[in-house]
């Protein structure tokens, strides 16, 4: 059930920064695409940035900065909103977290942020902490009613499963617009979209890459999750997964891929980003949602998705 | 001329280890009109009383002041020594330097010198005070008992049976509380409601006891000895003289459409229901939001098929008032709602129910029957897991404290389940298991040893449901250090204990404090547990804080105990510390009566002018009209300029 108190606080603007994911970047263009292509169908004007670094997280996580070096990086990120005086909206659960941890923690530590400032000023930039940093699902919810009424092409008869990944709703479990155990948020905008929910067991669980322990750990450890979560996932059929966090996304894509390689199980659902998914409906050119980047291919679920729209149009006459 | 006798107590070494006691002696024995000093290892005990005496006779001392603990804690005790030398006992004064100096201080040298700065405040305080006398008041020989659960019940018949009369307020239209909801109890596993029925029909036929079901405190003045209760009783809209309890209305009624309260909202109740078979009194009541009648003018069934016309579809809510001497608070608690528990389902699963409702779905008297079969369909649950600590223990999600009788009742819950279905598996996933009471963890030894009741030591982490209708439950074995996914066919929430919902009104409305979570407070701790900070209010039972059945029992007992000994004496001794007016000074615009809390000033006549008058037996000396007459005209016996401007400026 979302949370009205929280949702309230949430505040769209007629113009965002839109903050870049590194997996977008380097694995899944479509979602950046999409994204930069639905906001203003929208209403929303959506800016980037050039200059736009990693988030930080991946720094932190793979401990090759302390974060007192990666603060420098994040406040950079935020101050680079924070010129155009724009809110930011993040794609990923990760840049989320960490712009708004390490924003907060800045602001809410004023010696920090001196030493900070001092390092951005030698690059002529400065961290003031005046702007606000959202997570793409927490402005599309808000934009919801937009959403339903501007779907051109709708998902009817398509069965979608979900997954919200630990680090927006477990991280932020009283921050978050929506109950970790049993959120709803992108149920709700999938059906808006007429599309079909399918519930499975494992829906609360980790998608297995906690901590990088793929890249950097013992993969014995995050496989067997990622393989209980794919089970789950494959006993109810959806067409596809999704997902609000491209480093869950490229885990459970890319494992399905890994365990289809090693002969332990067939797996073939494709996981895409809400905004891929929001982008299909709203009629976006189908090139710029970058299905094509995806290890699991998404010809099964196309086929069926232009199948379904054309039985429409004739029905429709 | 004031001859005053300085005592200093040391409190084994709570105020000699900070404070230099000697040298404030040696320092106070120096002050004007100081006749003696001395200090002593424990002032309180009987050779420091004696000590005081010998000095009062001695050193002919006509004032005295004591430098040790809080005036709450020993002033009583002190009084009593000057009383034994036949002075009057407002002729002390107390200086606190424990609790306000040695307790909260490491620094000996400041706390020495702030000990000295008290006990020289009090010394110069101590000369203006004057011989006051206590004041007799009357007291009415009637207890008030609010709640009809176990603690009430048991001190309603305590009172009842030391000859004393008892007004019992019941909210709900039945005496018998929680215990009445319970199916077996722990740790002898007798039937819950065959020991405790007796017990409520021997209050309804009580001579000395007048049932008021359905009604609530609303309003509550005067004090100890002399409260005036207002109550308020809802409408019932049934006769309760003429009812015969045949319950023909209830088995008629067509509007099935709210929860069965008694038996935790398993099911539907009629819009007219008497709550449970053995409910006293057996009158029905109708639920005025669900009843055809009353909220749609149709239907009336229950008035036609009444075969002693007790119907009454006009009746109101009534305002009675009584004066009682004594109030026994003793609500009780209810059970957390586990809502909040979204990775426990929220509410959402059908076979995930809570601890009472699980008692519900094994008596004889719920609504199977007794048989334990599943909610959703039916079936007898082979394997079932006990989550316990749901609510308490958990700052994040519910309360700080430890709801204290969940060990019992899971490990009861555990066993009543293998006992109807032996072959079934039962797992307690637990933080710890806390059992300490009579035969207590022997209770949970048998259920290990003897029922084969799994105990996992671990925190639930979250229920999922499965396809097949079951319910996963992930938990951890920390004893193995390994994490648990248990398939079960049904979970029990052990849901935390929980003040009632309109405690914290009713301790505004009685004047009592409660603590964080809406616990009354009791007196003291340790040694005053039934009694509260307000004279002639006292508690019983889970009001106070988490209990089973037996410590309600006790207290409840206990709470009748002191009631006893308060109605013993026929007038009550009261503080001579209220407040005078001078009519002289006195304007008569009667803003003391306007801001006094205890309606203890009236108007009277002074020669031809209305001036405004204390009544003494009323008063709590409290000091708010003192403050606020503007023509200074209000003395508070005790607190005159005079003393509290030689305490205040040194």
């Amino acid at each position: 059930m979302p949370r009205q108190e929280i949702l309230d606080k949430i505040k769209v603007s007629e113009k965002m920064f839109l903050f870049k994911p590194c997996v977008g970047s380097n694995k899944y263009p479509g979602i950046i695409t999409s994204a930069e292509d639905i906001f203003p169908k929208l209403d929303v004007e959506i800016e980037t940035s050039e200059d736009q670094a990693c988030c930080g997280g991946f720094l932190t996580f793979t401990n090759v900065a302390q974060p007192t070096s990666t603060m420098p990086a994040v406040a950079r990120n935020l101050a680079l909103a924070e010129e155009k005086g724009l809110d930011t909206i993040t794609l990923c659960n990760g840049c989320y977290t960490f712009l708004t941890e390490f924003g907060h923690f800045m602001n809410d530590r004023p010696p920090v942020k001196g030493v900070v400032n001092v390092i951005l000023s030698m690059i002529g930039r400065e961290f003031k902490g005046s702007q606000s940093v959202y997570h793409s699902i927490e402005i599309l919810y808000k934009l919801k009613d937009k959403i339903r009424e501007r779907t051109i092409r709708p998902l009817e008869g398509m069965k979608f499963a979900t997954h919200y990944g630990c680090h927006y709703l477990f991280a932020f479990k009283k921050t978050a617009i929506d109950d970790p155990f049993m959120p709803s948020v992108i149920e709700e905008l999938v059906r808006d979209m007429g599309g079909e929910i399918v519930e499975y067991p494992e829906a609360r669980s980790c998608c297995g890459t906690g901590l990088t322990q793929v890249i950097l750990h013992k993969e014995e450890i995050s496989l067997p999750h990622t393989k209980t979560k794919l089970d789950s996932i494959q006993s109810v059929k959806p067409d596809a997964v999704i997902g609000v966090c491209p480093y869950c996304i490229a885990q459970l894509d890319r494992m399905q891929q890994k365990f289809n390689y090693r002969k332990i199980g067939k797996y073939e659902t494709p996981v895409i980003h809400i905004t891929q998914l929001i982008g299909l409906a709203l009629g976006i050119e189908e090139k710029r949602l970058g299905f094509g980047a995806h290890a699991i291919s998404f010809d099964k679920f196309m086929q069926k998705f232009h199948k379904l729209e054309k039985a429409r149009g004739e029905k429709n006459g | 001329m004031a001859r005053i006798g300085v005592f200093i107590c040391h409190c084994g070494i709570n105020i000699s280890s900070t404070v230099d006691v000697e040298k404030v002696t040696a320092t106070v024995k120096e002050l004007p009109d100081v006749a003696f000093a001395m200090d002593y290892k424990f002032m309180c005990s009987s050779p420091g009383q004696n000590m005081i005496r010998n000095a009062i006779r001695e050193h002919e001392l006509n004032r005295i002041v004591v430098a040790s603990c809080s005036p709450s804690m020993h002033l009583p005790t002190f009084q009593k020594a000057l009383l034994n030398e036949q002075m009057n006992p407002y002729l002390i004064s107390m200086a606190n330097i424990r609790e306000q100096c040695s307790w909260v201080t490491k620094d000996r040298e400041a706390a020495t010198q702030k000990a000295l700065d008290l006990v020289t405040r009090q010394i110069k305080r101590v000369s203006h005070q004057d011989e006051l006398f206590d004041i007799d008041v009357e007291l009415h020989k009637t207890a008030l008992v609010i709640g009809g659960g176990i603690a009430g019940i048991q001190a309603a018949l305590d009172i009842a049976d030391g000859d004393r009369k008892v007004i019992l307020v019941e909210k709900s239209p039945s005496l018998g509380g929680k215990m009445a909801q319970l199916d077996e109890t722990f740790p002898t596993l007798d039937c819950s409601q065959c020991i405790l029925t007796p017990k409520m029909v021997e209050v309804a036929q009580h001579p000395n006891i007048r049932i008021m079901v359905n009604s609530t405190i609303g309003k509550v003045d005067g004090f100890v000895g002399n409260f005036k209760v207002t109550i308020n009783r809802k409408a019932t809209y049934v006769d309760e003289d003429k009812c015969i309890g045949c319950g023909v209305c209830q088995s008629k009624c067509p509007s099935e459409v709210a929860p069965n309260e008694f038996n935790a909202g398993l099911e539907k109740r009629p819009s007219i229901y008497i709550p449970f078979p053995q409910a006293v009194p057996a009158v029905p009541i109708i639920d005025p939001e669900n009843c055809l009648k009353l909220t749609k003018g149709t239907c009336g069934i229950c008035e036609k098929v009444c075969p002693a016309e007790a119907i009454r579809y006009d009746d109101e809510p009534k305002e009675i008032e009584v004066e009682v001497g004594a109030i026994i608070a003793a609500i009780g608690y209810r059970e957390m709602n586990p809502s909040v528990y979204t990775e426990y389902g929220g509410n959402r699963y059908p076979d995930v129910i809570t601890g009472l409702q699980f008692e519900r779905l094994v008596s004889s008297t719920g609504p199977t029957g007794g048989e334990l079969i599943r909610l959703s369909d039916g079936k007898v649950p082979r394997r079932i897991v006990f989550v316990k600590c749901v609510g308490s223990r958990d700052e994040d999600k519910g309360h700080t404290y430890c709801s204290g009788i969940c060990c019992m009742y899971t490990a009861k819950h555990a066993m009543l389940y293998k006992h109807h279905v032996p072959d079934g598996d039962a797992y307690v996933c637990y933080i710890d298991i806390r059992s300490p009471g009579k035969s207590y963890d022997e209770f949970v030894r048998r259920a290990i040893e003897e029922d084969d009741v799994r105990y996992l030591r671990g925190r639930a982490g979250r229920i999922m449901k499965l396809k097949n209708g079951q319910y996963r439950v992930y938990t951890e074995d920390t004893l193995i250090g390994r994490p648990v996914a248990i398939d079960a066919d049904m979970v029990v929430l052990a849901s935390a204990v929980e003040p009632q919902g309109d405690a914290i009104k009713l301790a505004q409305i009685l004047g009592i404090s409660y603590d964080k979570d809406g616990f009354f407070n009791e007196a003291h701790p340790k040694l005053k547990p039934v009694e509260t900070a307000t004279a002639g209010i006292f508690l019983a039972g889970a009001c106070q804080g988490p209990k089973d059945i037996p410590a309600s029992v006790q207290q409840g007992s206990a709470a009748a105990a002191k009631v006893l000994s308060l109605f013993a004496r026929d007038t009550l001794k009261k503080s001579a510390r209220i407040a005078m007016v001078d009519p002289s000074a006195c304007t008569g615009c009667l803003t003391c009566a306007y801001v006094c809390h205890y309606s203890a000033i009236e108007e009277a006549d002074f020669g031809r002018r209305k001036v405004s008058k204390v009544i003494s037996g009323k008063c709590q000396g409290c000091g708010a009209c003192v403050a606020t007459c503007k023509g200074s005209a209000i003395t508070l016996a005790g607190f005159s300029d005079d003393e509290l401007f030689e305490e205040i400026v040194l």
